[in-house]
């Protein structure tokens, strides 16, 4: 036995948990399976709804479709009539990059970000604000683990932080008129507490639109229209038990800006954002991810693909077809003819990749071989990318 | 009555496969739970893991029981599941205060030993790597699969913590 091996089993040792009863297991295994029957309720409910919808519209439509042919239905995920591609990321053109930089997609020149905003602690979570010249993101601030929400030119001038929130403050988006943020603040209560809110950038003033759970009201940003502030939730907060774990499963929720109640808008659909032209959607998929002696691991959850569909959730295709590897995080171009996400490939460390919408061809990527985690890329104007590694 | 023996013998057959995946469960658990809590620093997490792992194994025993090593497929699972939730955590609930990074078991153990102190200085993936290669004695290569990156940064992973820990002995020594 090796010198470590030796002393990670003392220490492994020293941990003592408590045993899980079997029964504990069996009941988890039976919410599981009725929450999918549940589900699987649910979405036949809706199929047949759909279905119906269909042939009244047929039958309203009356010579539109001749008796004698069908509708063209919507093609499903798995009917995809793009060409099948087999992309090989290393050959993607693009730079690597060893820190937070800013990258010009058509020369591939690389330029580290100011001092004045790599020097904070632990900067990362970038919005860019609609001119491209002013950037929000969250640091580490007094001395404390958590983060505060700070705004800087790009050029790193004029640096200054927006919160001073006890228990921190995480940035969401800008809304389409660059006055405003939305973000989550620590709220009163416990560790998981937060508030919602409104900041005004130019005067600090904060307007709380709710309270609750972080799980109810991760990555909030505005709709393109400035009309909704879009939420992410955890399924657990939905009627419905979720069929797989609290955090592997969330929907898209809608709140006017107001405030008020939030909408259901997308369901299963992680993150999902609104083109500029508000017509199409792109979002995260949870797929298959490991097979291990012929046999599948995981199911719905081991990973997400990008994908895309109408804005009123229809016609859903993946951006790039036939890719195998995970991607998640998409950001839309300010013209939205492309998306750059972050690319998981199995064989390589992780890169962002620059995919043309149209066509579902990556155009270019940027490696980040040292980042320990995953690295995420916005659009600063629609040549220049900022890179959080 | 021969359907009936066919009943029968169907429910003999599912009871008996349920009561070796029963012996499974008891048989693993423990030491997978040890294993990754080590690697989340956090129980409850761990907890969740595990049953999660176990759950997907039980869906699939029949073809897992047949296999060389069922606790390979079990061990697959579970860092598959934390590799997931590791990376949710940072992406998605970075943008949600207090959730990411959750707590730390090595923060809060007084610092005993140094051994603790060096495994609370690790970071999650740095652990992962470390309990993969040296206690379950994966290749890099395999272990870079189960969490979704090249066997050159298991290594580095690995590598770094090995320090980590080499310090802390010296310490102890000292």
């Amino acid at each position: 036995m090796s010198e470590h091996r030796s002393t990670l089993e003392r220490e492994l040792e020293r941990l003592s948990p408590p045993r899980i009863p079997f029964d504990q297991l069996t009941r988890r295994r039976d919410r599981k399976h009725r929450a999918q029957r549940i589900r699987a309720g649910v979405v036949g409910l809706a199929l047949a709804i759909a279905v119906a919808w269909l042939g009244v519209n047929v039958i309203r439509s009356g010579d539109s479709v001749p008796a004698n042919e069908t509708p063209s239905p919507t093609p499903s995920p798995t009917e995809d009539s793009a060409p099948a591609v087999n992309i090989d990321w290393e050959r993607v053109p693009g730079p690597s990059i060893g820190g937070d930089a800013i990258v010009d997609v058509r020369t591939g020149q690389v330029t580290p970000l100011p001092a004045s905003i790599t020097s904070l602690r632990n900067p990362g979570g970038y919005a860019v604000a609609p001119g491209g010249d002013v950037l929000l993101f969250e640091a580490d601030a007094g001395g404390s683990s958590d983060s505060q929400i700070f705004v800087a030119n790009v050029d790193g001038s004029n640096v200054r932080q927006l919160t001073d929130a006890p228990g921190g403050a995480a940035a969401g988006g800008w809304s389409p008129d660059g006055t405003t943020i939305v973000a989550n603040v620590g709220g009163g209560g416990g560790r998981h507490d937060i508030d919602l809110v409104l900041i005004d950038v130019a005067t600090g003033e904060t307007t709380v639109l709710t309270s609750g759970s972080d799980r109810e009201f991760h990555s909030p940003h505005f709709s393109s229209d400035g009309e909704l502030i879009l939420i992410s939730r955890f399924q657990k907060y939905r009627e419905l038990e979720a069929p797989y774990p609290e955090d592997q499963g969330s929907d898209v929720y809608g709140m006017p800006v107001e405030g008020g109640d939030a909408a259901l808008v997308f369901e299963d659909r992680w993150n999902a954002t609104f083109s500029p032209d508000g017509r199409t959607i792109v979002y995260e998929q949870m797929v298959v991810v490991l097979v291990y002696e012929q046999t599948v691991v995981v199911e719905n959850g081991g990973g997400s693909e990008v994908w895309l569909a109408d804005a009123d959730g229809s016609n859903p295709r993946p951006l790039v077809p036939n890719d195998e590897w995970f991607g998640d995080t998409p950001s839309w171009s300010p013209d939205g003819t492309r998306i750059v996400y972050s690319k998981h490939p199995h064989d390589l460390d992780s890169l962002v990749a620059v995919v043309d919408v149209a066509s579902g061809t990556p155009t270019f990527s940027v490696l980040a071989p040292g980042s320990p985690g995953s690295p995420v890329a916005v659009w600063l104007d629609d040549n220049t990318l900022l890179i959080d590694v | 009555m021969e359907d009936a023996e066919v009943t029968w013998k169907g429910v003999a057959e599912v009871v008996a496969v349920e009561r070796s995946f029963e012996d499974f469960f008891e048989q693993e658990q423990e030491r997978l739970l040890r294993l990754i809590w080590m690697v989340t620093g956090s129980l409850p997490e761990a907890e969740d893991i595990v049953q999660d792992a176990f759950l997907r194994v039980w869906e699939r025993w029949p073809k897992v029981s047949a296999m060389e090593s069922s606790t390979g497929y079990l061990h697959h699972a579970a860092m598959n599941i934390f590799r997931n939730r590791y990376r949710r955590a940072r992406l998605g609930l970075r943008k949600a205060i207090g959730a990411a990074p959750p707590v730390d078991a090595f923060d809060s153990i007084e610092a005993r030993i140094s051994v603790s102190r060096a495994l609370g200085s690790l970071t999650r993936k740095q652990r992962a790597a470390l309990v993969l290669t040296e206690l379950l004695g994966y290749p890099a290569d395999e272990a870079g699969r189960m969490l979704g990156v090249r066997a050159s940064t298991i290594r580095s992973l690995s590598s770094s913590a090995r320090a980590a820990l080499r310090s802390a002995r010296e310490l102890i020594d000292e």
